[in-house]
């Protein structure tokens, strides 16, 4: 009986022994060898469009960045699309999700575009974007810059006679894409095969 | 004479690709002017050098050398040929895309108005050099159509005149040079004269003994000072891809992501130096050689054809009914795009129209035999990339050197297993492009959203303050008014 | 056939086909020393692969057509008879062939896709599985069976009159206490017709001839069997000081199929390292883990093994041994850019 406590006191002593070892041990590498700041914030936030439209529920990317490192779920971004959400998915190692909204509005390149003859001059469109690309002043034309539009729509609601339309943003007359390739792969029979196998 | 050197070039490609030339083809008949078609068509955003405005009407009347189209660049295109502007519509063109996008239509009324600039006599600097480019139009006639004048700076210590033609079929520089070497020559000299150029590589492949000859000639009867070093190379395609030649003349590797103009050496295709001779007397680029080869045309030669010219009337020239061909490739059997409807005109940039039959292969899996990553001239590895870009991985791609990519399709043509490899590269690269834009206007948004909040911050903390001073001051007030009241009562 | 190309074929089953026709000679010569066992092994394992592989690709929803036409699986079934013994029962064949396409090339998505050799996967899978099938069936050339004998085998039923062990299962087990002397006098080394082993000379002559004419086909390039047998050639030299106790130079080269392997079965270029430099390191590191194998390990024969950890291996030569990308200062080292 006395052996058998010896046996077993022992067994638990030493490996208690080892377990509080272990745990100072990790105490103080994590105090040595703590990183200022958290990368995996900057990482995510270089992944996110920038629109700064507020979609996701947070003011801005960044801080929708730094929900994403404690835990919030990734598929929060509709401007970002599905390709951020598996970017992301993809950085953190996780399984990518479906995106949380309309696929089709998210995958449009829009840009605020205000109808110059109803504008009133308020300003309240100005003061809206988050990312100062309207120009103009008080009783004076508002435009928007296009080619610094994110598309967040942020200034449509603000516009109290509703001046504002969202368009595609508009391609250079000379731009052209070329052709995928997997739209001229074909197989033996000369049928376009999108698998290889 | 002009001094000269004939030397044979003592390196050697790594990679590349030894293929049938197929050279004799169209060198066999003499090169000749076609006559004026009944349409001439210009693109006005995809002529070269940009999108465009277009400076005539419909309606308007041209002659030979009128201003039509001016570039975002400030290149212009003219008129090459008098007539009168039939319509501006939508209308197939000769350009990769595929699209259809808005042309001036020109009817030609066979007179010989011209419309040139006045010439301009030597000495003159660069900057009137560069202007003199910009307004008669002068970019790649090699086929890349980049704006000449932007290769011009101070600093240059050489020029290449790229007389490779390495590209199978393609015959047009070669012919050039036999029959308008003085003018090759001429504007190579002063070229180099105004941007105080010392010496003038000629890089030509070992294939044109006839176009060597020609520069030999012409050489001796120059009164240039410049001196001309005449490197022969191999025939081995790309010798002639711009970094390739410069490290084959040169020895010089020019560094990933800049070009060779930052290196201190500027490359000109044998055409552009020509036409910048003609310019230089006023005249401005309304014709070029183009190269109508391949085993499908009745008789392959080379045509002078105005810019504008419908192709297929440059393949009824050839003694070819249009009708019989599906599609013919603008360019060559490497770097060429297929063109269905023949009706488009010709830019400054086609070099040869190419009509053969090639059984199309099926693609099968890549068996991993490294003959792409062997073909390769910047000895990148084809089936890495390849790979990475069909998994959806652009990261990855670039990683293992996509940017470096010169999309000439050696590995295209070297796969056992039919892989459009150059396709997904040009694709790739595109994608790049784009992914690099499109990072840049996200941080361009991120720093205004920035500051946006820093500026708000500011204010209120500004406010925040003038409402504290505000307070103090009035509180002072109401003490001082407490104490008279004090005083008083 | 005779004039040197100068590109390798252009299309993949030219290439196969260029392999197959390299084998011949090695089949021809193995078949007159060894009987005619190999024969209806070949037989077995091309009519395996090919049903395999139809079988597979209709439960992948693939195309059967253009897969078979290119030869690749008949080219499997026929590296696997060969690496079998003579006098192997069917279902050794089958089994062996059936695992190697299923388990070593669809399972991971076919042609191209294979991380490890097939026949060499195969192969490994029936040795661990049926280890006295594969070390007692094989032929003794000295006294190789006829045809009804050879059928007999196929069939289940073989005689110990005809198998034996062979050079590498000797030098391990009955030689290593004998003199280099002692064991000359062995009937197979003293048989000998071109001074080595009696009959496997012949087939590694064979099996050289065919592999240099694939070399001159520009088929394979010379790293791959340069690499492996130069390896063995000056490891073995090295650690035969003393004959008596150590396995001779000529040995590594010519027994435990060598040459073959060399040439036939290293140079796959699926799984294989895909750089010119890069396979040479690939065959070095099959020769120097073929030599630890066999000198140190239990297998006698241990190119199958080493081959396939050299497999594992192969992404990361790929992703050493790349040429400096022109303009750039050095070559890019390990993988790269997460997406």
């Amino acid at each position: 009986m006395i052996d058998l406590l010896v046996t077993v006191g022992s067994g638990v002593i030493g490996l208690t022994v080892i377990g509080f070892a272990g745990g100072a041990l990790l105490q103080y590498a994590s105090k040595v060898f703590k990183v200022d700041g958290n990368p995996l914030v900057e990482s995510i936030d270089e992944l996110l469009p920038q629109t700064q439209c507020g979609q996701c529920g947070h003011p801005g990317c960044k801080p929708y960045a730094e929900a994403i490192a404690h835990g919030e779920s990734i598929n929060r971004c509709p401007p970002g699309g599905q390709t951020t959400v598996d970017r992301i998915a993809s950085l953190l190692g996780v399984e990518s999700l479906p995106l949380d909204a309309d696929t089709a509005a998210a995958d449009q390149d829009l840009v605020a575009l205000i109808i110059e003859e109803e504008c009133i001059g308020c300003t309240k469109c100005i003061q809206a974007c988050p990312v100062d690309a309207i120009v103009g002043a008080a009783k004076l034309m508002h435009t928007v810059i296009v080619d610094d539009c994110t598309g967040c729509d942020l200034c449509i609601d603000p516009c109290p006679v509703d001046c504002i339309d969202m368009v595609e943003r508009p391609k250079a007359p000379d731009y052209w894409t070329p052709v995928h390739p997997k739209v001229i792969s074909t197989d033996r029979f000369g049928q376009i095969e999108m698998q290889h196998g | 004479m002009a001094k000269y050197q004939i030397r044979r070039c003592d390196r050697h490609l790594t990679g590349g690709i030894h293929s049938e030339t197929h050279k004799q083809l169209s060198t066999a008949e003499p090169c000749v002017f076609v006559e004026t078609p009944t349409r001439l068509l210009f693109p006005i955003h995809f002529s070269g050098g940009g999108s465009g405005e277009a400076l005539v009407r419909v309606g308007d009347p041209v002659a030979k050398g009128t201003p039509i189209i001016r570039c975002q660049s400030g290149i212009v295109h003219v008129a090459s040929r008098a007539g009168t502007v039939l319509e501006v519509t939508d209308h197939a063109m000769a350009h990769p895309s595929s699209e259809r996008s808005a042309c001036i239509v020109i009817e030609p009324d066979g007179s010989d108005l011209q419309d040139y600039l006045s010439p301009i006599n030597w000495p003159f600097d660069a900057k009137t050099l560069r202007e003199r480019a910009i307004e008669a139009g002068i970019l790649g006639l090699g086929g890349a159509g980049f704006p000449s004048f932007r290769k011009w700076s101070n600093g240059t210590q050489t020029l290449i005149i790229n007389a490779a033609e390495c590209e199978p079929y393609l015959t047009a520089d070669d012919t050039l040079i036999r029959i308008d070497t003085h003018s090759m020559i001429r504007g190579a000299c002063l070229l180099s004269r105004t941007l105080d150029i010392q010496t003038i590589v000629i890089g030509i492949e070992d294939n044109k003994p006839e176009a060597l000859q020609a520069i030999e000639c012409a050489l001796k009867e120059s009164r240039s000072d410049c001196f001309f070093d005449i490197v022969l190379l191999d025939t081995k395609y790309p010798s002639g891809s711009a970094r390739q030649l410069v490290w084959l003349t040169l020895g010089i590797e020019v560094p990933t992501g800049s070009r060779s103009v930052e290196a201190g050496v500027i490359v000109h295709n044998p055409g552009t130096l020509a036409a910048l001779s003609r310019a230089i007397d006023g005249k401005p680029i309304t014709d070029r050689i183009v190269t109508m080869t391949g085993e499908s045309f009745t008789r392959p030669k080379n045509v002078i054809a105005p810019i504008g010219t419908p192709i297929s009337h440059l393949i009824a020239a050839t003694d070819t009914n249009p009708q019989s061909l599906y599609s013919v490739i603008i360019g060559g059997p490497m770097m060429g795009y297929r063109v269905t409807d023949f009706s488009a005109g010709i830019t400054k940039t086609t070099n040869c129209v190419l009509a053969r039959e090639v059984e199309v292969q099926p693609e099968s899996p890549c068996i991993r035999c490294g003959a792409c990553a062997t073909a390769c001239p910047v000895r990148l590895q084809p089936q890495q990339m390849v790979a990475a870009l069909k998994g959806d991985e652009l990261n990855r791609a670039i990683h293992e050197g996509l940017g470096d990519c010169i999309e000439c399709a050696a590995c295209n043509a070297v796969c056992p297993s039919n892989i459009p490899l150059a396709e997904w590269f040009r694709r790739g690269r595109f994608e790049m492009k784009e992914r690099a834009l499109e990072h840049q206007q996200a941080s361009g948004a991120r720093d205004r959203f920035e500051a946006r909040n820093a500026r708000l911050e500011r204010l209120a903390q500004e406010q925040e303050e003038k409402r504290a001073a505000r307070k103090a001051k009035s509180a002072d007030a109401l003490n001082k008014a407490r104490k008279a009241r004090e005083e008083i009562s | 056939m005779m004039h040197r190309p100068a590109y390798p074929p252009r299309e993949t089953h030219l290439v196969m086909r260029s392999v197959l026709i390299a084998l011949l000679p090695g089949i021809v010569v193995t078949s007159i020393f060894f009987g005619a066992g190999v024969l209806l092994n070949l037989a077995t394992a091309i009519v395996t692969a090919l049903l395999s592989e139809a079988l597979c690709l209709k439960l992948r929803h693939r195309r059967i057509q253009p897969r078979l036409s290119d030869w690749s699986v008949v080219l499997t079934g026929v590296l696997i008879a060969l690496s079998l013994p003579q006098a192997a029962p069917w279902w050794l064949t089958i089994a062996a062939t059936a695992s190697a396409v299923m388990l070593g090339k669809h399972l991971y998505g076919g042609l191209g896709q294979n991380p490890v050799n097939p026949a060499m996967l195969g192969y490994a899978l029936i040795l661990i599985s049926a280890p006295v099938a594969m070390t007692t069936l094989w032929i003794n050339p000295l006294n190789p069976p006829d045809v009804e004998a050879a059928w007999m085998a196929f069939i289940g039923n073989s005689s110990d009159a005809y198998t034996g062990a062979t050079t590498l299962e000797l030098y391990q087990s009955q030689f290593s206490a004998l003199t280099a002397l002692e064991a000359k006098q062995h009937p197979l080394f003293a048989n000998a017709q071109l001074g080595f082993i009696y009959g496997y000379e012949w087939v590694a002559l064979a099996y050289l001839i065919g592999g240099l004419w694939l070399l001159y086909q520009r088929v394979i390039s010379w790293h791959t069997p340069v690499g492996l047998l130069a390896t063995l050639l000056v490891i073995s030299a090295f650690f035969s000081v003393d004959p008596d106790t150590a396995t001779p130079v000529w040995v590594h080269l010519i027994a435990g199929a060598g040459i073959f392997a060399a040439f036939f079965i290293l140079t796959d270029p699926v799984s294989g390292a895909t750089s010119p430099k890069g396979q040479l390191w690939f065959a070095i590191g099959v020769g120097v883990l073929t030599y630890i194998i066999r000198t140190y390990g239990q297998y006698p024969d241990a190119i199958a093994f080493s081959v396939l950890m050299m497999n594992f291996a192969a992404p990361m030569i790929d992703h050493y041994t790349r040429p400096r990308i022109m303009g750039r200062e050095a070559s890019i080292k390990g993988p790269g850019g997460q997406s």
